[in-house]
């Protein structure tokens, strides 16, 4: 049932795929439903609009027939997900009221550090505040602990920042976009189709940069660990699911240079080096969406029909597996108001239920059998063969391993090292629901593997392909016990890059004045410069 | 012999007439005049273009003189399409003005009368001298437009715009000059006939006046410093029709002239082409890098015109039928984005009582109307598929990826970036909140509707494009093929 409509000289075109992208698709479908479901304790029906919406990008990129369809998804899935990252959760006149009174125990809060607890600025809280009394004063920690700070509701607002990294999310996306324009345009000169199909070899190259830019390949990754931390923790849950996933599906159909694998691996290992200096719980999660990706890029790189159903199985399953541990860390600041990973503990007893998901996510994600990440991880390596690829890949998945081990045992084990101001509550039931059902999936996937790929029939669980998944795993703990304490020090050495980053900025801030002022000319030179360029043109001519 | 070409210059001079007594006499006359007028106006227009688009071309000899001795009024495609730009960026100028204004503002009634009447007789003439008086009578116009409101700086943009104009009108009058000089006629289909008269020297001086001319008018790099001062001083409403409606007329001027007239530039095809082409990768990255520098949302828009203009000058630049093609479109894209960026942009400006960027915090959530619509039209003038503008600039970068422009290409690309980088600045103070929320911005549900005319046009184009880019590639038959310019006033040859 293709829907078509002409364009210019052109007909783009919507049809279901088949394959594994059946899958991908209807994964795109139901994630839609269960974010919104997650996102119901917030009540911001225009949120919920532009959630919809996002989810409507994705599925459009995955019924594109042309390229422009695709492209065109691209863009619903950036301009949606900028709303939700600079989005606020409720603005409101009372909420405006109320700014001045909390506007300094947020900066209070926000002084203790980039991943403190709570950390709002006076607005973000005060569209917070506003939030939380649309829910009648709904049951959870008070709205003021002893040391004067609003813990639960700051975090219901972005973080400070937002807007800055919202910024920064569309100009890294917008490049990704004009660089596949530029793909499209060079396989359209070439060939004269505009069919989602492997590309020209001339445009490999621009359509492996616009990839590596959606899908987050460092260096190219601020845009992701940057922006998904400070989004409302209900959008980021859904934030997850599309985008670099969109990159992945992208990479299937259209690439099929021999480096992509190594791209993947290497994104694997880098996002797993990463994550490990995280202390901010879903700061740490966007990193490993960079490590995950980089598994699918390195299966789907292959360009075989395998590597490309492995590499899409991984990206159904992550969907699914990352989704959930966005959720329970949303359920954790929706109930305790905390991100911090230094900050949390102790949650197991109040939060069984959220623990619970959440361990069988982290088991999923570390690929433990017989979670889905096990299976689709396996189907990988069996794709890629031995070689460095599957080396690269077995040690990313022991630092993964490591890092959710620690992301675990930070947030529901260890004893808090702040004392909470009231109990926390369990979360609420429409938050539960998905996170349940996600649940369910990352083990049926992982049991079941053949009912998302039905076409290759290979035994997962022999002896070998578990000593294989097993090993790293065991690496995992043993990393744990040796370093574990240090992986959760409150004080992190600060970070290079960062420096270097913001000196960038400071200077293009200046230079961007400069250029602004200086573009003013006094009449009497308009003459000599129009004169001065009536001769340039003449001599050119 | 229609009247018809006649009529649509006719038509807006006597309503300006009418409705500068209007203004004295019966001041609550002067809305229903101006919109009657108005719409007369597009009337008259849409049948001429339906004429020509059935049945070809249509002449209109003046006092009944043939050519080459009588002046003669020449519609071809390219005409039409520019008038079409004239006739609706003028009604539509009328109704967000007379849904945004206070009332006491009737004499401007008069000027956008007068502008109406001078575009089109600039985009309709068959003759050149023609061709530079209505230019200089659109200058006089836009310099009353200007400088009409009684801002601070307002007496002096007007005045830096009247420096730069008269700058402009003495060039083209300069390459008018030397033309008849060569040929001994102002007829353009003669002096197209007659090119083999013009010593090459004197081609090429001729060429550059009209460039440089022109070139000041659309605001090419370096010539572009009058325009955002103009466009920050004049209203929205008018910065609206300068950038949307006079600035393609300009630009029909260059592309009738260059190419119709001077054949393409002759012997000099090659450079004119690599002269336009780096002219509008150069207007391209200056325009949208001093646009991300600027904080001023007028002035912002006007330096994203600057760069557009870009778009399509690199378009011209490639030299190839389906460049121009590209280059129309997006000329008619442009006037359909800026339009409507400039107009609800005129809610933000008016709520924050002020044009700077930094300061409108809040506005998505106090002036959303207006939002969705710039939201719209900003996507649209980044290059967004489906709508019109990813349409034209698809075609333009495509026009020049058949040439192995690689570079302009890339530019293209990188325009694309950056334009986007300024809009979401906006976007992203739009949607701060501020210690106090201001209450909703007036509803002006007109104002609104007008907007979203073009906006909607925006957002279908693309798809509506498909069955108008015959009509264009007749039009650009026109620039390439002077001989079919020529066969529409000399039917029997000279």
């Amino acid at each position: 049932m293709p829907v078509s409509a002409p364009y210019l000289d052109l007909t783009l075109t919507l049809r279901p795929p088949g394959g594994v992208s059946w899958v991908l698709l209807l994964t795109f479908i139901g994630m839609g439903a269960l974010g919104l479901i997650y996102a119901l304790p917030v009540r911001n029906r225009r949120m919920y609009m532009v959630m919809g919406a996002h989810a409507v990008g994705g599925v459009l990129v995955l019924l594109a027939e042309d390229l422009i369809t695709l492209l065109a998804g691209w863009e619903v899935l950036t301009f949606t997900a900028f709303f939700l990252i600079v989005g606020r959760l409720r603005p409101s006149r009372a909420a405006g009221k109320s700014a001045p009174g909390t506007g300094k125990s947020g900066g209070a809060a926000g002084g203790s550090g980039g991943a403190a607890d709570g950390a709002g600025t006076g607005t973000g809280k005060s569209a917070a505040a506003a939030g939380a009394s649309s829910q009648g004063g709904a049951s959870g920690l008070g709205s003021v602990s002893s040391r004067g700070i609003e813990v639960r509701p700051a975090a219901l607002g972005p973080q400070p920042g937002a807007p800055r990294a919202g910024v920064e999310y569309l100009a890294f996306q917008i490049t990704a976009a004009a660089a596949l324009f530029l793909g499209i345009l060079i396989q359209y000169s070439q060939t004269g189709s505009l069919l989602v199909q492997t590309a020209h070899p001339a445009a490999q190259p621009v359509l492996l940069f616009a990839i590596a830019i959606k899908t987050g390949a460092m260096p190219l990754h601020f845009w992701l660990v940057d922006s998904y931390p400070k989004a409302p923790f209900a959008a980021a849950a859904l934030l997850s699911v599309y985008s670099t996933k969109v990159g992945v599906y992208t990479a299937a159909r259209l690439l099929s240079l021999p480096v992509t694998p190594y791209l993947g691996a290497f994104m694997a290992l880098a996002g797993v080096a990463g994550a490990l200096r995280q202390r901010d719980a879903r700061r740490l999660l966007s990193f490993h969406i960079i490590s995950q990706v980089g598994y699918m890029i390195a299966g789907v790189g292959l360009a075989t029909e395998l590597g490309i159903a492995a590499g899409l199985f991984h990206a159904v399953n992550h969907i699914i597996y990352k989704a959930l541990l966005f959720m329970v860390a949303g359920a954790v600041i929706y109930r305790t108001g905390r991100t911090a990973l230094t900050h949390l503990g102790g949650l197991y007893r109040d939060m069984p239920l959220t623990f619970l998901t959440g361990i069988v996510a982290s088991a999923a994600i570390a690929g433990v059998p017989p979670m889905s990440g096990f299976a689709s991880k396996e189907l990988i390596k069996v794709a890629a063969g031995y070689g460095p690829v599957t080396t690269m890949l077995a040690i990313a998945t022991m630092g993964t391993g490591l890092s959710f081990i620690k992301f675990m045992y930070a947030m529901f084990v260890q004893q808090p090292r702040r004392p909470y101001p009231a109990r926390a509550k369990e979360a609420p039931a429409a938050m539960l629901i998905p996170m349940v059902l996600l649940a369910v999936f990352s083990i049926v996937n992982g049991v079941l593997p053949s009912l998302v790929v039905p076409q290759f029939d290979h035994a997962y669980y022999t002896g070998t392909s578990l000593r294989a998944g097993l090993w790293p795993l065991a690496g995992s703990v043993l990393l744990w016990a040796v370093f574990g304490r240090r992986l959760l020090a409150e004080t992190v050495p600060p970070h290079r890059a960062g420096r270097w980053r913001l000196r960038v900025r400071n200077m293009a801030g200046r230079l961007r004045l400069a250029i602004a002022q200086s573009h003013t000319i006094r009449p009497q030179a308009y003459l000599p410069l129009v004169f001065g360029f009536w001769l340039v043109v003449l001599l050119l001519l | 012999m229609s009247s018809l070409p006649i009529l649509v210059i006719i038509i807006p001079l006597g309503f300006a007439f009418l409705s500068s007594f209007a203004a004295l006499l019966a001041p609550r006359a002067s809305r229903p005049l101006a919109l009657l007028g108005a719409v007369t106006h597009t009337g008259a227009v849409f049948a001429l273009v339906a004429r020509v688009a059935a049945t070809g071309p249509v002449v209109y000899e003046i006092g009944g003189w043939p050519p080459p001795i009588g002046i003669v009024l020449a519609v071809d495609e390219l005409s039409a399409l520019f008038l079409i730009i004239v006739a609706v960026g003028c009604l539509l100028t009328f109704f967000f003005s007379q849904a945004t204004r206070p009332a006491g503002a009737e004499k401007l009634n008069v000027l956008f009368f007068l502008a109406a009447a001078s575009l089109s007789g600039w985009v309709t003439t068959g003759d050149l001298f023609n061709l530079f008086v209505f230019v200089e009578l659109t200058t006089v116009v836009t310099i009353g437009i200007v400088a009409f409101k009684s801002r601070a700086d307002s007496a002096a943009s007007g005045f830096v715009y009247m420096v730069f104009a008269s700058l402009s009108g003495t060039l083209f009058l300069l390459a008018v000059a030397l033309l008849y000089g060569a040929t001994g006629t102002l007829n353009m289909a003669h002096i197209a006939a007659r090119l083999h008269l013009v010593p090459p020297r004197t081609l090429t001086v001729a060429l550059t006046c009209v460039i440089v001319s022109f070139g000041i008018k659309i605001g090419l790099v370096p010539l572009h410093f009058w325009q955002p001062g103009a466009y920050a001083a004049a209203g929205s409403t008018a910065a609206g029709l300068l950038s949307g409606v006079v600035m393609k007329a300009s630009i029909y001027g260059l592309a009738r002239v260059v190419w119709t007239v001077l054949d393409g530039g002759g012997p000099h095809g090659a450079a004119v082409s690599g002269v336009l082409l780096a002219a509008g990768c150069v207007n391209i990255l200056v325009g949208h890098t001093l646009a991300l520098c600027q904080d001023d949302l007028k002035k912002l828009l006007a330096f994203s015109s600057v760069a557009h203009v870009g778009y399509v000058l690199l378009g011209m630049g490639t030299g190839s039928a389906a460049g121009l093609v590209a280059a129309l479109l997006h000329a008619f894209n442009h006037f359909l984005m800026k339009v409507s960026l400039f107009w609800s942009g005129r809610a933000f400006i008016e709520h924050e009582r002020s044009p700077l960027v930094t300061r409108m915090n809040g506005i998505v959530f106090e002036t959303p109307t207006a939002f969705v619509l710039f939201f719209i039209a900003a996507i649209s003038i980044v290059g967004v598929p489906p709508t019109n503008g990813f349409a034209s600039k698809w075609l333009i970068a495509l026009a020049a990826l058949d040439h192995q422009f690689i570079i302009p290409v890339v530019v293209i690309a990188v325009g694309t970036v950056i334009s986007l980088w300024y809009y979401a600045r906006l976007f992203a103070h739009g949607m701060r909140l501020r210690p106090t929320m201001r209450s909703p911005a007036p509803r002006r549900p007109l104002a609104s509707l007008t907007v979203a005319v073009p906006v909607t046009a925006c957002l279908i184009g693309g798809f509506a494009a498909g069955p108008v880019l015959p009509f264009l590639e007749r039009a650009v038959m026109r620039l390439t093929e002077p001989a079919s310019y020529i066969a529409i006033l000399f039917p029997g040859g000279l």
